[in-house]
């Protein structure tokens, strides 16, 4: 069964967290903070989306959670890519390569 | 592998709720302490870190709602939203809904109490274990046309030591006992067993122990194991009862065990004895006996085994070449008899609930048309297709949990009914009605499948439809709607038939109920009352003393204020058969394999022909000087014997014998007497004075000029002067005996009549409900034929035409199917030709006349169709 592909706001953000958990495991914090980085601030990623967000993808099967310390000490909740995740993120990459050049087509365009 | 990813989180989901929550509480804590380390690490106060941090953070309440509306298990809060708007919709239309729920519940009723009783007999495994290895041994002798003999001690002792298909075996029989010693004198239902017994049905007793195999041998010492009930009603339940002596049929007997609860082997069994007979002992065919098969071996072969060895024997036993061993499923020996009446009650039961089911779909459908607009709206809405079969399927599901909770209610009601209508004890010991969880599975299953499968079925086919003609359709004009109607049609023909078949059923039945009821049972059972005693073999020990006895309860039965004549015998009819054989005088003698049918034999005193009511055909009854003496030795024959032994002969004069005796001379010839149930063969009989062969199982029998039943006390305080010690047992009268030996046949017959009468009455309302409703959908039709022209005789005949077109195609196919399947039926219908005129007659004029009178009042109703009325409606 092809992944379903999601809505483009969600999807963005599915695509971003995917991402950033595509070089190994990390807790919420981390993963905002990641996205932040590497989007130079464009995305600044709010917990109030960034959990629903993680929670979903956990339920899909695409991320899966295991609790373990911090740098510092704290005990926090650690989100990686499954194999399942993997093929989304790829599926998405393809999907969102698709988007921007036909988006950008259409602006060319007179 | 998704699928299952979700289903295990959704159960992970719902079944650790707590869990769940608890850990995204934890997350969330520890999201909220990086950020204030974060923010420490930046160079802030702590309470300006914690700040901040709880600014970033947001809402937390919030937060938790977003990520639990993402989880797996979201939608069945989705299902109690459908089942809250279904509730709504079915309170709505309470009509729609109480019909439907009306029509599960008498069909879940219905089967659900025909199959519990089905369940308790047949399916329930028996309280023992492994019971399916256990079986029932017995022998057969076709020669004497008897198909169980019961099992003779000798053939029974070379089984066992020969057998290699059984683990066990073990022999024995029931008998009735008297207790007596510190409190009254009691009649117990006892059984004589091997010592093998327990380990055949793999039972140990509560207390103490069972039979050594030294303790069952002749002249072995006197010992007993008490019921667990017994043991409580009489004991007390005291554990200091093993090892106390207790007087069975007036000898001590040391208890020395106590039953496991609930162990009532062979039935209702109270105390057991041991058997005690040794190889040699061979007074009969009087035993049962009891087996478990080795894993793997089945009956065939265990039955091959056992005969391979009982064959074996006959140089030594010459009888042996006309009996055969035969084995049984042990459930059968219990309840063989009632499974073709079972099958077919649930087989009737069946056609009951699919006549309910299409009276539901038929409701179904034509609500289903009432709802295309609704459905419309709702798909032009947006709702995917999916989610309003979910919503039609919770619908279902909601009818059919209530029609399951109120048709197990009735069904347990009707049951309890049933079951109070029945003779006692006719059931053995250990079937019980009570609920399990097969019969739970079986109710929910018939009223949920019913409306899921025949509410859903016609309700998806609606949702199936194309949206802009549904919209459209609230005019009832589109071709859809003639689809509709069509199925209606169909449905109602199929439901006509299936009335039909079980009409047919019923009338074949109840008229071979009637047949048997008229058939003369050869004695007058009015004004006769019965009891049994059976004197113990210790106490009365001689002959003489037996028939001493005898004359003693005639006397004193005699002068009872009410009683006509008292009489004696060894068994009144319908109590059981004694067979013996009988040499005539001047026979020709017998080839072997010529059938030597065995003979019913009874010992009278000479009262009873008269106090039973039977028929004499020729010569005299007994008179006192019968059998008293040398040479006076005298028999009564029925006919049957009569034209067996002297065919076209007078058999009075003629003389026969049994064994070495002395040759009696027949005095008398009787009508034949249903000895063993009105449906059932009387059997060549023979009647012989009490002092001639005196029996030591004696009935009292007396018939009275008063109401018989209330002689009882009067005739116990005639047995107490006699002797104490007897204690009183059975006591009946002869009204009931014949009226509980045609239990099995009344129950069928009124059931299924019962369900014939239920039917008819499930087509009447669907045919009414079918009709009403073509009517209606047609009324514009109808009007413009009235507004052109049309009588109403024209109306109303072509409405009638339509149904009673519907009801004959019904019809026809019902009769035939009511035809064809009465070939199930031919065993009990007892002479009754299948093809019963009378029965397909009354059939057909009652399916017709329902269907005309059902169908009388809309197509009235057409007929006065207001041609401006009915146009201007829509």
């Amino acid at each position: 069964m092809p992944p379903k592909q999601t809505n483009l706001l969600q999807g963005t953000l599915d695509l971003l967290i995917l991402k950033a958990l595509s070089t190994g495991k990390l807790h919420g914090l981390a993963i905002s903070r990641r996205i932040e980085q590497v989007t130079e601030g464009t995305f600044q990623v709010k917990p109030g989306s960034l959990f629903p967000a993680l929670h979903r993808m956990e339920e899909s099967g695409w991320l899966s959670a295991v609790w373990g310390e911090s740098e510092n000490n704290r005990r926090a909740k650690y989100y990686q890519l499954t194999g399942a995740g993997r093929r989304q993120l790829n599926s998405e990459v393809t999907q969102w390569r698709r988007i921007t050049v036909a988006i950008a087509a259409a602006l060319e365009s007179n | 592998m998704r699928t299952l990813h979700r289903l295990l989180r959704l159960v992970h989901n719902l079944a650790r709720r707590r869990h769940v929550e608890r850990e995204l509480d934890d997350e969330l804590r520890s999201y909220r302490e990086l950020l204030v380390d974060e923010k420490l690490r930046m160079g802030m106060s702590p309470s300006e870190a914690q700040r901040m941090a709880a600014i970033e953070t947001g809402g937390i309440g919030q937060i938790k709602e977003q990520v639990r509306e993402v989880r797996m298990g979201f939608t069945i809060d989705t299902f109690s939203r459908d089942a809250r708007y279904a509730a709504r919709v079915l309170v709505r239309q309470p009509v729609f809904s109480l019909t439907v729920l009306g029509l599960l519940a008498i069909a879940t009723a219905g089967t659900s109490a025909i199959f519990s009783v089905f369940n308790a007999l047949y399916l329930r495994p028996l309280p023992y274990a492994d019971p399916g290895r256990l079986v029932n041994l017995d022998e057969t002798a076709p020669q004497w046309n008897l198909v169980r003999t019961g099992v003779a001690y000798p053939d029974f002792h070379a089984w066992r030591e020969g057998q290699k298909a059984f683990e066990s075996m073990a022999a024995f029989r029931g008998t009735d006992l008297q207790i007596s010693g510190d409190a009254r004198a009691d009649r117990l239902r006892g059984a004589r067993a091997t010592h093998d017994l327990l380990r055949v049905l793999k039972v140990s007793p509560r207390l103490g122990r069972w039979f050594s195999p030294d303790e069952d041998k002749p002249g072995g010492p006197k010992v007993a194991v008490l019921g667990y009930d017994l043991w409580l009603s009489r004991f007390g339940g005291d554990s200091r009862v093993v090892g106390r002596t207790i007087r069975i049929d007036s000898e001590p007997h040391a208890v020395i065990g106590v039953m496991a609860k609930g162990m009532e082997f062979p039935n209702r069994t109270e105390i057991w004895l041991p058997l005690g007979l040794g190889q040699q002992d061979d007074s009969g065919w009087f035993l049962q006996g009891a087996g478990r098969l080795k894993p793997g071996v089945t009956i065939a072969q265990a039955a091959a085994d056992l005969l391979r060895i009982h064959k074996g024997m006959i140089q030594a036993r010459e009888v042996n070449k006309i009996t055969s061993p035969s084995v049984y499923d042990l459930r059968d020996w219990y309840v063989g008899d009632f499974r073709q009446a079972a099958t077919i009650l649930l087989g009737a039961v069946g056609l009951v609930l699919l006549i309910a089911c299409a009276n539901i779909a038929g409701i179904m459908l034509a609500r289903g048309s009432a709802r295309t607009r609704e459905m419309g709206i709702r798909t032009a809405l947006g709702a995917p297709r999916l989610r309003i079969a979910r919503q039609l399927f919770t619908e279902c599901l909601i009818l059919g949990a209530l029609g399951a909770a109120l048709g197990v209610a009735f069904g347990h009601q009707a049951l309890r009914a049933l079951l109070a209508l029945l003779p006692p004890n006719q059931f053995p010991g250990w079937v019980r009605f009570d609920y399990d969880w097969r019969f739970l599975a079986f109710s929910l299953t018939v009223s949920i499948g019913s409306a899921v499968l025949f509410g859903l079925w016609p309700a998806w086919n609606t949702s199936h439809s194309d949206l802009r003609q549904d919209l459209h359709e609230g005019s009832s004009r589109s071709s859809e709607a003639a689809g509709r109607r069509r199925g209606m049609k169909i449905l109602i023909t199929a439901e006509v038939a299936l009335a039909a078949v079980l009409l047919t059923a019923a009338g074949l039945l109840v008229q071979a109920f009637r047949k048997v009821e008229r058939i003369d049972p050869g004695f007058r059972a009015d004004s006769v009352l019965t009891y049994q005693i059976s004197p113990p073999s210790s106490k009365y020990t001689e002959p003489q003393q037996l028939a001493a006895l005898a004359g003693e309860l005639v006397s004193r039965h005699n002068a009872i204020p009410g009683v006509r004549v008292a009489a004696v015998t060894s068994g009144t009819p319908l109590s059981g058969h004694w067979g013996n054989f009988f040499e005539v005088e001047h026979a020709p003698p017998r080839r072997a394999g010529d059938p030597n049918p065995v003979i019913l034999q009874r010992v009278v005193t000479p009262g009873y022909l008269e106090a039973m009511g039977m028929t004499l055909r020729s010569g005299r009854t007994f008179v006192d000087t019968d059998g008293r003496s040398e040479g006076t030795g005298a028999a009564i024959v029925n006919e049957m014997f009569a034209k067996l032994s002297w065919p076209g002969q007078n058999p009075i004069g003629k003389r026969l014998r049994r064994g070495n005796s002395k040759w009696w001379t027949v005095v008398g010839v009787i009508a034949d007497v249903k000895d063993y149930g009105l449906d059932r063969e009387s059997r060549p009989s023979v009647y012989l004075p009490f002092v001639q062969s005196p029996s030591s199982f004696l009935a009292v029998v007396m018939r009275t000029s008063v109401e018989p039943s209330s002689l009882t006390n009067a005739a116990r305080e005639a047995l107490r002067a006699i002797d104490p010690d007897l204690a009183m047992a059975r006591v009946i009268t002869m009204s009931e005996r014949l009226g509980n030996s045609m239990w099995l046949r009344r129950t069928y017959s009124s059931l299924i009549a019962t369900f014939a009468g239920i039917a008819i009455l499930l087509v009447v309302s669907g045919l009414y409900g079918v009709i009403s409703y073509t009517v209606s959908q047609r009324r514009r039709e109808i009007a413009i034929r009235v507004a052109l022209g049309a009588g109403q005789r024209r109306i109303l005949s072509g409405v009638l035409r339509e149904a009673l077109l519907m009801s004959g195609i019904g019809l026809a196919v019902g009769v035939a199917c009511g035809w064809w399947s009465t070939r199930f039926l031919k065993p009990l219908l007892f002479g009754v030709e299948p093809a019963d005129p009378v029965t397909y007659a009354s059939a057909i004029a009652i399916v017709g006349g329902v269907a005309l009178i059902a169908s009388l009042l809309p197509a009235l109703r057409a007929s006065r169709t207001q041609p401006m009325a009915a146009l201007r409606i829509d």
